[in-house]
């Protein structure tokens, strides 16, 4: 894409935060969906009103670090600010959604620090991350697995 | 009656990598609506209409954002959103514009706004599907995807 046609993310911050927000709260509604923490004991617990939560939810552009933490917390969630180089300079791509990197980061078997993640590397990756991933009752994808446990034994040794 | 003159242009400030989104204009009549409606809406609201456009086009799955239909109107599709709690809808279908080159690219074509009441508008999924194989409609996507119209329309949009 050329200047003419960038991203609508690019054009100013304020589209990029939307964005970047709209990606957080697509995690809370279908965090909602599963249940079983509805709207109103959302609302609950953040001590406001049910209109509050739905006028949020629907309109992610004022969120702010703080109540975003307040909204994850109140849904037993965490959240994590990733910063990270898409190769991508310019922003003519967008923003990568961040439900991409929650998926990677389970299908490697919610690793907790660097040495869980060393661990999972360095023995291929899907066999740790699947026993982990069944003991946190995650279902990895057939294709993936395969996928993943194929270039782990085709993958270079690390130094 | 004049014949129909449909245009079809793409939607300006996202990225394409296996899906793309686009509008489908009738220039004798009017009519079809959803690129007005869309290149008026308030930045507000655009921002949270494009930040649907981009959760589809990353490939994610939530009804309460967009959805395909069901039974006859299957290739039918819809992006959702609320204005000041008024359901609001553009409708369009989904079709395979390169099933030579890239037979699971996928193309949704946007055509109407409509403010849904208590029922879905199948009036306009009517409408959507006897566009959707009408030969100018696939003579304007061609124009873009010149596969589509050399394969004779593509295949029947499949997920």
């Amino acid at each position: 894409m050329d200047s003419l046609n960038q991203h609508w993310t690019a054009s100013t911050i304020d589209n990029f935060v939307f964005q970047v927000a709209a990606d957080f709260t697509l995690q809370l509604e279908k965090k909602l969906e599963i249940g079983p923490i509805t709207n109103k004991e959302l609302a609950d617990r953040l001590k406001v009103t049910a209109g509050r939560v739905s006028q949020v939810l629907n309109s992610p552009g004022n969120f702010k670090l703080r109540s975003m933490t307040e909204y994850a917390r109140a849904l037993n969630m965490k959240l994590a600010v990733v910063a990270y180089d898409d190769n991508d300079p310019n922003n003519e791509r967008g923003p990568i959604n961040s439900g991409i990197f929650y998926e990677c980061w389970k299908r490697m078997g919610s690793p907790s620090d660097f040495f869980e993640l060393s661990n999972a590397v360095f023995s291929g990756g899907y066999a740790v991350g699947r026993s982990s991933a069944i003991n946190l009752d995650v279902k990895l994808d057939p294709m993936t697995a395969m996928e993943v446990e194929s270039k782990a034994s085709t993958a270079p040794t690390i130094q | 009656m004049p014949s129909p003159r449909y245009v079809f242009t793409l939607v300006s400030g996202h990225y394409f990598r296996t899906r793309s989104i686009g509008f489908i204009e009738e220039l004798t009549q009017g009519g079809l609506d959803a690129k007005q409606v869309y290149g008026s809406l308030t930045p507000k609201t655009r921002s949270t209409v494009d930040s649907r456009f981009k959760h589809w086009l990353d490939g994610e799955i939530f009804d309460k954002y967009f959805h395909r239909f069901d039974g006859h109107y299957s290739s039918c599709f819809t992006f959702k959103w609320e204005e000041r709690r008024i359901p609001q809808r553009l409708y369009g279908f989904c079709c395979h514009p390169k099933p030579k080159t890239e037979p699971s690219f996928e193309l949704c074509s946007l055509m109407y706004f409509d403010t849904k009441a208590d029922k879905t508008n199948y009036t306009i999924l009517g409408w959507i599907n006897q566009l959707s194989v009408h030969p100018l409609v696939k003579l304007a996507i061609g124009q873009q995807y010149p596969e589509f119209i050399a394969q004779g329309g593509g295949k029947k949009w499949t997920h």
